[in-house]
């Protein structure tokens, strides 16, 4: 039983106005056809919504929202629900926001580099598109052929190659949002001087808490003129950190310095995902480059020499496309690999100072002992941000209790060495009560306060980012929380 | 010509201008004085705690706060009206946390410019903005003016910097967004809405930063044209190229004029005051070098339509970087002559902007004092000299024009007798409304200059 269930349900609201407007096919009330939005990514928690909207536009959006803030009903907005914090959870069992068909690419500039699209647009489909006019959109979340741009939005997400070019506010210029009262801003552009305050900056990564985004100006950029990608094979799970330390010492910045743990590579073999990585390695290193082709070569000499310092086992490198797609494979299937260890799998999500990934990792193995799960490692070491994977079955609720114990702890641990709670997936629900490790009650109190400005009701995505029993200092919150009741 | 970089420019001992230096503690400085009038007073809390004392003290006094740092920007925006205490951060000046092997640093916002790039070049690390170290001022207010040079095309604005800020809201509570790793979304992220706040939302007190390491070589390159055609022409080819330029700008003759006077070569007393475009390559030997190659067959292309190319000498190159940096800056902040404003528009679009500048300075009684346009980056910055008058009709000219062309940008600097019928930004913020909430948010009683933004 999951713990949401004990959240009080509202009142049934009066469907007939919503149902004046939104073609049948596309408002789902049955209990059996909700629950598919029980959850998204993170399956750990589960609450079924009482209604399901699936927008096509902004002003469907808007005529939702409306509609919600009539029936006292609180909202969630929903992309692929590839989310990994509960973002899309309806924890108060109100109404889901899909948006998955809201998936024009508006307009691509290709002169100017940037590309307006609604937030349904799916993360691969836009650098497909943009590809033939020679740019590409740079963020790229592990789940980019499913995950939605205005889910990336909302989360902030990364990806692998994000250590060279920045998360997704860094390509974010501008949004159109539905606020919580239905009203719609038009924030920032593609002119990078925007009077008045980074309002765009300030909404990426909200995780819906602001409303919802029903367009986003993106920034693209060329793809890189040259690429080299390469493998480093090593005996201990330490000396491939200590390579990635040596790496970003040097000032070298790769488009990605991702590593894989023995764990990790076992399941990664054993799956259709299998990209000859050696079963017997301890922890393999993927590093990739992009640049220029002269500079790229002084760099090559640089990365071979601190692979034999650091005594990698092997050393291989990508000669053409297909050798790079090959070293990719295994990295990119990681977490379908995973799925098949069993029935579960809880990824955490957590930065480290990059100088602390060893001493971190060998403490990471020590709390899965003591909590008795299996831990697998596939991570962006390049920017500290580990992803210690549980897998585990989730019907056996004493082994799920373990799981949530050891995530807990490894989260402190990233905390306690410099680093922080989330680097790439959000807080949301999973992370909400640990946001103190992070923030003081004052802090939070800020954020709420700002959360209270823009969504008085908090309608928008409650109960998410922030812990339940946080109130902030005008007692408005504990009010406010009577809403859902 | 290439040149390895050396940290020589910082041995320099700048002069220093009496004129912003506090005489004593809480006594304004001259130019504080002269921006803000005679009832200023200055409090320079020496930690948080102190800081939240000021605040909270200062609460119905009928005083206006105001956070500064050294008082360097004191021009931007309209002045407030009556009683004004700077709430100066010039003695939390420390810096708290550097981390050389992990790239990052957690700094004070009263540390200053100098120590900042000082400290960093012991690594040979830098904050990747154009830092000139013999500018003065601080780090808080590197922030709240959201200082950006002509390297954002390469290495992006401040705002992508920041991983980490705090700060004492008005009503005295503290502030906290990220941390001390460069990959972070746990919280709202607070960095982005108080940079370029101007003050309007709090005091920061920490910014932490993402540092990279100092190129091993940097090469600068000019190319003088007589037709700004041929010039934009030339400067648009770069971005069909695998050249990344960290600095490309086509500017005016009178912009060639201003940095010849700065360069020392006697090779630069040939250059023709022409149109200009300016390139500066940063990276490793062989990187630099390939993008030279590059570029010599770009010149080649337009060899007919250009007067010459140079390659910057060693003495120059630091000359024009520190001109183009400067270049966003009033030379003399008591001037009242003098005008500075920056366009910001999609990149391709800087080329009808330079028209409907030549245009608009045709039709008026103003003086160029220079003008930049980046076409990689969208931005360009007009500097304009006149009486009152002129300044006047001029700024509504340009105020139309940005409206016409869609643009958007900033008065970066105006003269004292017309700063307070000047509004910061060119165009009206659309979203005024919401962003008064968040400001009551940080500033409940409405105790800070909330209309300098």
């Amino acid at each position: 039983m999951s713990h949401l269930d004990s959240v009080s349900s509202p009142k049934t609201p009066d469907f007939s106005a919503l149902k004046s407007w939104i073609p049948p096919e596309r408002l789902i009330t049955d209990p059996g056809e909700v629950s598919v939005y029980e959850c998204d990514g993170l399956p750990l928690h589960k609450k079924s919504p009482i209604a399901v909207v699936l927008c096509k536009s902004e002003e469907e959006v808007v005529q939702t929202v409306k509609w919600c803030d009539r029936e006292g009903l609180p909202f969630v907005p929903r992309g692929a629900g590839t989310g990994l914090s509960g973002g899309a959870t309806p924890i108060t069992a109100g109404v889901i926001i899909d948006l998955n068909r809201m998936n024009r690419i508006k307009h691509i500039d290709a002169e100017n580099r940037f590309a307006i699209v609604e937030p349904g647009v799916i993360n691969n489909h836009l650098s497909d598109a943009t590809r033939p006019q020679g740019l590409e959109y740079a963020p790229d979340p592990s789940s980019q052929r499913a995950c939605t741009i205005g889910g990336n939005v909302a989360e902030n997400s990364g990806g692998p190659h994000c250590l060279k070019y920045g998360v997704t506010t860094d390509h974010v210029l501008g949004l159109r949002v539905v606020l919580p009262d239905g009203q719609i801003v038009q924030m920032g552009g593609p002119e990078i001087d925007q009077p008045g305050y980074d309002l765009t900056g300030l909404f990426v990564g909200t995780e819906g808490t602001f409303g919802i985004v029903t367009e986003v100006t993106v920034n693209l950029i060329p793809p890189p003129p040259s690429v080299r990608t390469y493998l480093a094979i090593f005996d201990s799970l330490g000396l491939a950190c200590r390579m990635v330390s040596q790496i970003t010492r040097s000032g070298i910045l790769p488009a990605a310095l991702e590593i894989m743990d023995q764990n990790t590579i076992r399941a990664v073999e054993a799956s259709v995902f299998r990209a000859g990585y050696p079963e017997d390695a301890a922890a393999v290193l993927l590093i990739e480059t992009h640049g220029i082709d002269d500079s790229l070569a002084d760099e090559e000499a640089r990365i071979i020499e601190f692979a034999q310092e650091c005594h990698a086992i092997e050393f291989r490198t990508a000669n053409d496309e297909k050798e790079r797609m090959d070293l990719w494979k295994g990295r990119k299937g990681a977490f379908g690999a995973m799925g098949r260890v069993n029935t579960d799998l809880y990824v955490l999500d957590g930065v480290v100072p990059r100088t602390q990934l060893e001493s971190v990792l060998n403490r990471v193995g020590e709390i899965a002992e003591k909590h008795q799960v299996t831990v697998s490692n596939v991570f962006h070491a390049g920017d500290g941000n580990l992803h210690p994977n549980i897998s585990y079955d989730g019907r056996d609720p004493e082994e799920s209790h373990r799981v949530l114990e050891a995530g807990k702890e490894i989260l402190q641990l990233c905390v306690d060495s410099g680093g922080t709670i989330s680097g790439e997936h959000g807080i949301g629900l999973e992370k909400s009560e640990f946001l103190p490790m992070v923030f003081s009650d004052e802090h939070i109190d800020t954020m709420i306060e700002l959360r209270l400005a823009v969504d008085p009701q908090e309608r928008s995505n409650p109960q998410k980012i922030f812990p339940d029993n946080r109130v902030s200092k005008d007692g408005g919150r504990q009010k406010l929380n009577k809403v859902p009741q | 010509m290439n040149l390895k970089t050396s940290h020589s420019s910082n041995a320099q001992d700048p002069q220093i201008d009496e004129r912003f230096q506090r005489p004593e503690p809480s006594t304004p400085s001259e130019h504080e004085r002269w921006c803000y009038g005679d009832d200023v007073e200055v409090s320079e809390p020496e930690n948080e705690e102190e800081l939240i004392d000021i605040i909270e003290n200062s609460a119905g006094k009928g005083q206006t706060l105001i956070p500064t740092g050294l008082g360097h920007h004191a021009y931007l925006g309209p002045p407030p009206e009556g009683k004004i205490l700077l709430v100066s951060t010039s003695r939390m000046n420390s810096i708290v946390q550097y981390e050389p092997e992990d790239f990052t640093i957690g700094v004070q916002a009263g540390v200053s410019l100098r120590h900042f790039i000082q400290e960093l070049a012991t690594n040979d690390q830098e904050l990747a903005l154009d830092l000139d170290p013999q500018r003065d001022g601080t780090i808080g207010g590197l922030v709240a003016a959201n200082w950006h040079g002509p390297r954002r095309h390469q290495h992006g604005l401040l705002r992508s910097l920041i991983i980490g800020l705090s700060g004492v809201r008005a009503n005295g509570v503290r502030f906290k967004s990220g941390g001390m790793v460069v990959k972070n979304v746990a919280g709202y992220d607070l960095g982005k809405l108080l940079v370029g706040s101007l003050g309007t939302l709090g005091v920061i007190t920490q910014i932490n930063f993402k540092l990279r390491q100092r190129s091993e070589v940097v090469s600068m390159g000019l190319g003088f044209f007589k037709d700004p055609e041929d010039a934009f022409a030339f400067a648009q080819e770069f971005a069909y190229n695998s050249v990344e330029p960290a600095i490309l700008e086509v500017f005016n003759p009178e912009a060639v004029a201003g940095f010849k006077k700065e360069c020392s070569s006697s090779h630069s007393k040939d250059w023709p005051s022409e149109w200009g475009v300016v390139w500066k390559l940063e990276g490793n030997e062989s990187s630099v070098e390939t993008q030279e190659r590059e570029i010599e067959a770009l010149k080649k292309n337009r060899s007919a339509s250009a007067s010459g190319f140079e390659s910057l000498e060693t003495e120059d190159l630091s000359a024009v970087s520190r001109y183009l940096t400067q270049f966003s800056e009033p030379d003399d902040p008591f001037r009242q002559d003098l005008a500075l404003l920056r366009f910001s528009l999609p990149a391709r679009n800087t080329r009808q902007l330079c028209r409907d500048v030549g245009r608009i300075q045709k039709d008026s009684k103003l003086l160029s004092e220079g003008q930049l346009f980046s076409p990689l980056s969208g931005m360009s910055v007009i500097r304009l000299r006149g009486d009152r008058p002129a300044l006047k009709a001029g700024l509504t000219s340009y105020r139309e024009l940005a409206k016409e062309a869609s643009a958007q940008g900033k008065v970066l600097f105006v003269g004292k007798d017309l700063r307070r019928e000047q509004t910061y930004s060119l165009r009206a913020d659309p979203n005024r409304a919401l962003a008064e909430k968040i400001q009551k948010v940080f500033d409940p009683k409405q105790c800070l200059h909330r209309s300098r933004l």
